[in-house]
């Protein structure tokens, strides 16, 4: 194995650029190191100015997403050495805004995140006099989508939500899905309200890009299909039971 | 009544889900028996009035009709989505919708008249 | 967004190329799939064709036939073959999936869910081309 590997890294500067430039560096090829390791080798020897978030660095609080070689990922659980010998490209997540270098604007899905009130709705807001049970059948119906970190892996992949800015996108109407899915929940009509809109659920075409990359098995393109499926039940009872419409 | 809100795509969406069975289950075998294996000689030719007696079945018709009316608005339904998607257009996806529909309808209609002169 | 601007940074905005679906494999793919609509379309057309040939008496229907025996359309029909294999596949692989975790309410196993959709392919297809070559 070659000692070095070359890394391609997208440079953008707010105040001096109009484009997203690409900088080229040669860190240590080290086996256990990740992408994330190598950038941080970077910024700690050679360029201090480079930008990137990163938190916990063990694949759980969803801030290091970037484009490694064009396919998102979480930079701080994929080894370097697989890219060997490089160059390896790193860009920041595709279809966001730029803020600087690395770091995108994520207010874009922060918005969409709200639309869909991913907490537990109730009809009436007193507080229960005790905690909700719920057995592990109940558990199970919407683990899997619980699972999500916000990392918006799923976002960058998305080709919808890049020719459709609108579009709620993967891991909001994931989430969605994981509160209707709840026991506990009852705000499933408001939510269909606002998801069963072309910029909601109509607008996926099933690319399927968003369950592939998603770095916690959440599957939100399965759990799309699934809403589309509930929606039609939802239209069909509106529409031809009278009384099905309350 | 907030439910009015919400969209009317579940109706193309279903048609377009059975359309898609029904295209996956019954489409290939009957390219691969008339556009593939007849044209080549793979497959013993049947005789002229045997194929005509067997669209005189009332079953063959019905089967006809139904599957060639979904599979026209199954590939329209899609055939939006890819156009929109494939130009970056999603912006006309009106025009393109009510193109693609046109092209069902007017598939639906001759379906049905085709078969109608079924003598 | 803020009000005061002076100092607000200027993001980057980018922009999705209209070819998008060149960059990566699976986006092809995905446009590849979608593209099976087209022939869809085109081989409904050619059952359509064929029926009026039929009814018209048997000089249209040889016409028919060696029309679809002639290259181009001959070409065009082994693509439609292809891509709408293509559409059965991903189609059987994917409905099934969703329709299963609707009715059970819990992630299930993708192929356990997809096996019946071939099995019915298959018996399908026997039971249409036994009927279409007048075996039956
Ligand atoms: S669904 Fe997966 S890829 Fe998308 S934000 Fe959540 S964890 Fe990330
Ligand atoms: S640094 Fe937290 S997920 Fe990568």
């Amino acid at each position: 194995m070659a000692d070095t590997i070359i890394l391609e890294v997208a440079r953008f500067s707010p105040e001096r650029d109009s484009q997203i430039g690409y900088q080229t560096f040669e860190v240590p090829l080290r086996s256990d190191w990740m992408v994330l390791d190598a950038l941080n080798y970077i910024k700690d020897n050679i360029d201090g100015s480079l930008t990137f978030r990163w938190s916990c660095r063990m694949g759980i609080c969803g801030s290091c997403g970037m484009m490694v070689n064009g396919v998102p990922k979480l930079t701080c659980e994929t080894l370097i050495a697989q890219f060997a010998p490089g160059p390896v490209r790193i860009e920041p997540l595709e279809h966001f805004p730029v803020v600087k270098d690395l770091v995108i604007d994520m207010d874009v899905f922060l918005e969409k995140l709200q639309k869909v009130r991913p907490w537990i709705v109730r009809k009436d807001d007193r507080l229960p006099a005790r905690e909700f049970l719920q057995t592990p059948a109940q558990l199970e119906a919407f683990h899997q989508y619980s699972l999500c970190i916000n990392c918006m892996l799923c976002y960058a992949a998305c080709p919808v939500f890049g020719l459709d800015q609108d579009f709620v996108g993967p891991a909001a109407l994931a989430l969605a899905e994981r509160y209707n899915l709840d026991s506990r929940d009852q705000g499933a009509p408001e939510r269909t309200d606002v998801l069963s809109q072309h910029d909601g659920i109509w607008d996926c075409t099933v690319v399927g890009e968003c369950s592939t990359v998603c770095p916690k098995g959440v599957d939100p393109s399965l759990a799309i299909q699934q809403y589309k499926l509930t929606a039609t039940k939802e239209w069909f009872k509106t529409w031809l039971l009278p009384w099905g419409n309350k | 009544m907030a439910t009015l809100n919400r969209s009317n795509r579940p109706l193309p969406w279903m048609v377009f889900g059975v359309g898609g069975f029904l295209v996956a289950f019954f489409f290939p075998v009957h390219i691969f028996i008339y556009g593939i294996a007849l044209p080549l000689g793979w497959l013993p030719t049947p005789s002229y009035r045997s194929t005509l007696e067997l669209v005189h079945y009332p079953i063959t018709r019905i089967y006809l009709g139904i599957l060639l009316v979904m599979a026209f608005w199954h590939a329209a339904y899609r055939l939006r989505d890819t156009v929109c998607d494939a130009f970056a257009m999603r912006q006309v996806d009106t025009i393109v919708a009510a193109a693609c529909f046109a092209f069902a309808l007017a598939g639906s209609i001759a379906t049905i008249v085709a078969l109608w002169a079924v003598p | 967004m803020p009000q005061y601007r002076q100092f607000q940074y200027k993001a980057y905005q980018p922009v999705m190329s209209p070819y998008w679906y060149f960059d990566r494999w699976p986006y092809l793919k995905f446009m590849l799939r979608e593209m099976s609509s087209i022939f869809v379309g085109w081989f409904a057309v050619v059952i359509l064709l064929q029926l009026n040939a039929l009814v018209s008496g048997p000089t249209a229907y040889a016409n028919f036939q060696h029309w679809m025996a002639t290259p181009p359309v001959f070409i065009v029909n082994i693509l439609s073959f292809v891509f709408i294999c293509f559409h059965a596949i991903t189609w059987f692989m994917l409905v099934p999936r969703v329709v299963a975790r609707q009715v059970l309410q819990r992630p299930s196993p993708d192929v356990l869910s997809a096996a019946p959709n071939f099995g019915i392919w298959l018996v399908a297809s026997v039971v249409v081309a036994l009927f279409a070559l007048r075996v039956i």
